[in-house]
């Protein structure tokens, strides 16, 4: 008898195997608008159909048209194939004068617009060079980092290796001027603007030192620098380390890993990790897969499907489990890659989520070279957690839902039974058994009736539900009530220690 | 023209990847502060330039007398391996694809181990020796090697433990002999449970340098139909042929700058020119002028191969013997007779007369001698003269590797097995010639194989009749198809002569894989695929092949043999018997004439293998890997690798649907 396994692949090939992709026209003036067509029509997850594109693409350009020069171009549903969009667009063009470029830039993000799908996205060759070092924690910059506290812009952080680094700024530091700007009572978005540059360019700036009450001026070249991207180190007080993970770019993984190392060779045996994934918006599946691997022995990490119904499992292979309790830190900011990776290790009990609901990106792109050096990042997937949990659209409900983010830290602390505290204001940071935390309200106020301090925080600290969580309580009462919880007062500033 | 003569130099490209660099070997600079009174101190040097060690200020020490743990030899034979991978080819299979441990499909393979984490620089040398060894001895081979849930990386590996590993670059038919094979060869010189110092480790990687840049691991295997005559490899490809020294004249360095630009690939009409101009004068370098007008693309493959001739002309009336020169005036001759050509014997009969007529003025067996007739015998073969080869390459096989091989390689195709055997009793080469002795344990163990052909076809045919008498069984697959991928199970119930198969596949035009299912029924002849696009079920009739291997595939195993010469190689690894299938592309070309194929007359077939995995205690297959490549009449390129994992243990019974026999929309 014959074996017909051999027959498997014939019948499809005869369909499917031997048509060859239409040559392209030479002198088509909308090569990148036929582009993005066939690939969004032949690869986007949502199957869209060219009607809706076309006319996306036309009511786009017609828009543009009405706005620069006020001409009235009128969109014709009888318009709803490529070959009539490109004439169509050709005709308008002539009609407006407009450029080639302009005229392809409109009608794809026309197009685009119409997927209801905003991480599908056209990129100039500049913005896939800018997202792309995103994604790798790179930027281009002085080195520092800023928040805003009580209207001054204040440098938070120093990035090591950066020209801030090696210039006498320091942390604390007011930013007053840059060049001939003065920053003082702009926001933080202006401020931001006025600071940015490209790589190379100089600026000066002044700022004003609290500590020696006094300007300094300094002169910085902004300088493309590699932020690292997973840091931490172990909380003071117990033996819970903290990772903080900023991006899944290609050193994610290893930056981990060395992390880990390094809590390994302490002195101490963990008990638990904290891993912070706010803000987290993602990165590379491959880094999120071998950050899990580091998590567990092996195991699904996830589901993905595609426009065609696939589904294919994704595995976690020659991990090894780290063997103490996690906990991850995620707020609306935690997207795609965070959220797989939140959402994997949840599944298989190796991790518990505390904080805020995240985004709900649960779908995959990749980047698409179109001829121009431009690039389509293009959705292709949706994937699933483990256990089948949609994520898209829809996002991570926490285990343990706390808003605050200091009090966020707190908690997951407490479900790790950290039972010895140190909590204290420093530069703006919260500091929480030793590591500060970038919260936007400081931990102490001085109010009229003596020292208060953030509700949520002192409610999560006493575990007592009651203080409630909003903004500040005076905490005289709670001293009383809890005889373990002491403020104590050095050089200027306050400590709240408790033992629970 | 390219000639050929200079794409085949590059086939040195391959042995040169393991061959220590001779200009850095000169100088006495040491990588370690560590080795200079070690014994090894040669070899770890050797290691260092072929990129077996790392060696720098990151690495300032060797340590030769410490043990090499179990990842560091790991790693080294990893670094042998991807020096040595076209050795191996043709028992791998594996493309290039598989570097970087990704694997060939879909999913990536991962290893057996819970002690070997993939974010550490253990993990991916590991991976790709296990996935090495997965392709040659099937399934968690190397288990073999390091059985358990952990591979212990730091542990110091055994002498045995090595010897397993190393014995994949060797023809050890049985994974229970490769200690004794290894020692054999002598790559190892402690006992089994010995651990391996790393400078141990230095001298026998040295070793198996020198044993892979040799001859291939079964010399008279033909897997691309390529390699036979076989005629010496040219080391100076385009030497002056005279000494120049400063002051040059003018026409010397005319001349030496037209020999320059043939040989960096800058000649142009101009450089053929020049040479035609040196020609008309009383320039004495006769044989140069010739040998490179030879060279001209400009001028017809006839004038070409006078030139060559009229080269060989100006040697003899020289009158110095230079071996080296013949071998080099000769090989430029049968170059540029394979061109003109092709497969016409007549043609090639033509050139081996007017080559014949100098082997007068050459004294008989002479190394002079031998460097013209290598050609000879070459020729010969082409022209349809087997069996004047042969006398002529037994002439001289004792002590000649090429004229050794070719003589067992036609013996063998003439199915004259006993004379090769003979013959080669008679080769007692020197043991201070390395290439010779080798060859001949080579060319000892291949015969063996070859004389157990018939024994091969007869376990192949009766596992694969037992797939085909199974009741019913499972299929795991993942295939390329003409840069399609595919990954796909497959049920089949042979009662109901009922098969189903679901799964996905990628094209390479498109970003987003899609479904695959179909059912077939067996009695009728009939497939049923689904058409995701369309959302329905289509019908096709399997009467009609469409593929060669198709085909061929439904060969019983005898019939493969006999009438397509297949050639099979067995080793047995643990519980696994695996069975190698070469089938040569002329005879498949030549057999398939008069079929009816739905892509067409067969044109050529450049790759014909199969691998068959056999579980020993069932005598089941449980894998088969296969790679084709085949050509038809319409200059259709396909080809086809992939690999099934087949399963017995459970029961399928299987009926074609209602609503796909309707062709409705499930």
């Amino acid at each position: 008898m014959k074996r017909f396994s051999r027959w498997i692949l014939t019948a499809l090939l005869a369909v499917s195997v031997w048509q060859q992709v239409p040559a392209q026209a030479a002198e088509n003036p909308y090569v990148e608008t036929e582009e993005v067509f066939r690939y969004v029509m032949e690869s986007h997850l949502s199957k869209p159909q060219a009607a809706k594109l076309v006319k996306g693409a036309l009511e786009s350009v017609s828009e543009q048209a009405k706005e620069r020069k006020d001409l009235p171009l009128v969109v014709s549903a009888e318009d709803d194939t490529f070959g009539e969009l490109v004439q169509r667009l050709a005709e308008w063009q002539k009609k407006g004068g407009f450029d080639a470029v302009s005229m392809n830039t409109w009608a794809i993000d026309g197009m685009l617009s119409t997927l209801d799908d905003p991480h599908t996205v056209f990129f100039t060759a500049d913005e896939l060079r800018l997202f792309q070092s995103d994604v790798e924690n790179q930027f281009v910059g002085f080195g520092f980092r800023l928040r805003m506290q009580n209207d001054h812009i204040i440098i938070r952080e120093i990035v090591s290796g950066s020209p801030a680094a090696a210039s006498v700024l320091k942390r604390g530091d007011q930013l007053l001027k840059v060049g001939d700007v003065s920053l003082v009572g702009k926001s933080f978005e202006e401020s931001y603007a006025y600071l940015k540059g490209a790589e190379g360019t100089e600026a000066v700036l002044v700022v004003y030192r609290p500590s020696e009450k006094r300007e300094l001026q300094v002169k910085l070249k902004r300088a493309l620098m590699t932020l690292p991207e997973a840091e931490g180190q172990l909380f003071d007080k117990g033996s819970v380390g903290y990772i903080s993970l900023e991006t899944f770019g290609s050193d994610g993984a290893v930056q981990m890993r060395d992390k880990l190392l390094e809590f390994a060779r302490s002195q101490k045996q963990l008990t638990g990790l904290v891993l912070d994934l706010r803000d987290n918006g993602g990165g590379y599946l491959s880094t999120a897969r071998d950050i899990a691997s580091l998590f567990m022995e092996d195991g699904l990490l996830m589901y993905t499907t595609n426009r065609n119904g696939v589904e294919v499992e994704t595995w976690v292979r020659n991990g090894r489990d780290i063997g103490i309790p996690v906990r991850i830190l995620v707020n609306g900011g935690t997207a795609s890659a965070s959220e797989l990776l939140s959402g994997a290790l949840r599944d298989h009990g190796i991790a518990k989520l505390v904080g805020t609901k995240t985004y709900g990106k649960g779908s995959a792109q990749q980047v698409i070279p179109l001829s121009e050096g431009d690039a389509l990042k293009l959705t292709l997937n949706e994937y699933f957690t483990p256990k089948h949990t949609v994520v898209n659209h829809i996002g991570l409900t926490p285990d343990l839902v706390v808003e605050d983010y200091g009090a966020q830290v707190v908690e997951a602390l407490q479900s790790l039974n950290v039972r010895a505290w140190e909590l204290s204001d420093e530069d703006g940071d919260t500091v929480i058994n030793g590591i500060p935390f970038p919260t936007v309200e400081p931990l102490f106020k001085q109010g009229t009736g003596g020292l208060q301090v953030r509700a949520a925080i002192l409610s999560h600290l006493l575990k007592d539900p009651a203080i409630g969580e909003n903004e500040y309580v005076e905490l005289a009462p709670y001293l009383k009530k809890h005889p373990a919880l002491k403020v104590q007062s050095k050089g200027g500033f306050h400590f709240l220690t408790y033992t629970s | 023209m390219q000639k050929l003569i200079r794409a085949l130099s590059s086939g040195l490209l391959v042995a040169a990847l393991l061959t220590p660099g001779v200009a850095s070997a000169a100088g006495g600079f040491l990588p370690y502060s560590d080795i200079s009174n070690h014994w090894a101190k040669a070899s770890i040097i050797r290691g260092v330039q072929a990129g077996l060690f790392a060696a720098g200020t990151d690495a300032p020490h060797f340590y030769p007398n410490r043990d090499m743990s179990r990842a560091e030899f790991l790693a080294l034979m990893d670094r042998l391996y991807n020096g040595g991978q076209y050795q191996l080819y043709p028992l791998t299979f594996l493309s290039e694809h598989a570097e970087w441990s990704k694997g060939e499909g879909f999913d990536q393979p991962y290893l057996p181990y819970k002690d070997v984490d993939r974010l550490t620089w253990v993990y991916n040398p590991t991976l790709r020796v296990a996935i090495v060894l997965d392709r040659l001895y099937g399934p968690n081979a190397i288990q073999q090697v390091f059985p358990g849930e952990e591979m212990k990386p730091d542990q110091p590996i055994t002498q045995e433990e090595a010897a397993k590993l190393m014995q994949m670059f060797t023809m050890s038919p049985d994974s229970s002999k490769a200690w004794e094979e290894v020692k054999a060869w002598k790559w190892l010189e402690g006992d089994r449970t010995d651990k391996l110092k790393r400078g141990e480790a230095a001298a026998a990687a040295d070793r198996m340098i020198t044993y892979l840049v040799q001859d291939t691991i079964l010399p008279l295997l033909d897997y691309d139909g390529t390699k036979f005559p076989m005629v010496p490899e040219i080391e100076e490809l385009f030497p002056y042929f005279e000494t120049y020294t400063a002051p040059k004249s003018k026409q010397e360095a005319a001349y030496v700058s037209a020999v320059d630009a043939i040989r960096n690939h800058e000649d142009s009409e101009a450089t053929f020119e020049l040479l035609r101009a040196l020609a008309d004068t009383t320039f004495a370098n006769r044989i140069g002028l010739h040998f490179y007008l030879s060279w001209d693309p400009g001028t017809e493959i006839s004038t070409n191969l006078d030139e060559a001739m009229s080269a060989i002309d100006a040697y003899f009336a020289n009158k110095i013997i230079l071996p080296d020169t013949l071998r080099l005036l000769s090989a430029n001759v049968y170059d540029l007779a394979l061109q003109q050509a092709g497969k016409d014997q007549k043609q090639f009969a033509k050139v081996l007369e007017r080559l014949s007529a100098y082997e007068q003025k050459v004294k008989p067996n002479s190394k002079e001698w031998e460097a013209l007739a290598i050609y000879l015998g070459a020729l010969e073969i082409k022209s349809g003269q087997t069996e004047k080869a042969l006398e002529r390459y037994k002439q001289f096989s004792a002590n000649n590797p090429e004229a050794l091989l070719n003589a067992c390689y036609y013996l063998y195709q003439e199915g004259r097995l006993e004379e090769a055997s003979a013959l080669l009793a008679t080769v007692k080469p020197n043991a201070s010639d390395s290439r010779m002795v080798q060859l001949g344990k080579l060319l000892r163990q291949e015969l063996t194989s070859l004389q157990e052909q018939s024994a091969i076809v007869s376990d192949l045919g009766y596992s694969l009749r037992r797939l085909d008498n199974a009741d019913s069984y499972q299929v795991q697959g993942e295939a390329v198809l003409s840069g399609f991928s595919f990954k796909y199970t497959q049920e089949i119930d042979q009662r109901s002569q009922v098969s189903r198969l679901n799964g996905f596949y990628q094209s390479p035009q498109k970003l987003v894989s899609d479904k695959l299912a179909t059912y077939t029924d067996g009695s009728k002849h009939i497939q049923y695929s689904y058409d995701s696009e369309k959302q329905k079920w289509d019908r096709h009739s399997t009467n009609n092949l469409d593929f060669l291997h198709e085909w061929v595939g439904a060969l019983p195993v005898a019939e493969r043999a006999n009438k397509l010469h297949a050639r099979y190689f067995k080793q047995t690894f643990g519980e696994m018997e695996v069975i190698t299938e070469w089938i040569p592309g002329s005879v498949l070309a030549e057999q398939s004439a008069s079929l009816l194929l739905e892509r067409g007359k067969v044109k050529d077939v450049p790759l014909f293998m199969n691998k068959y995995y056999i579980d020993k205690s069932t005598d089941r297959v449980v894998k088969h890997t296969w790679r084709y490549e085949e050509i038809y009449s319409s200059d259709e390129y396909v080809a086809y690798s992939g690999t099934d994992q087949y399963d017995y243990a459970k029961s399928i019974k299987l009926s074609i649907p209602e609503e796909v026999r309707k062709g409705v929309t499930p």
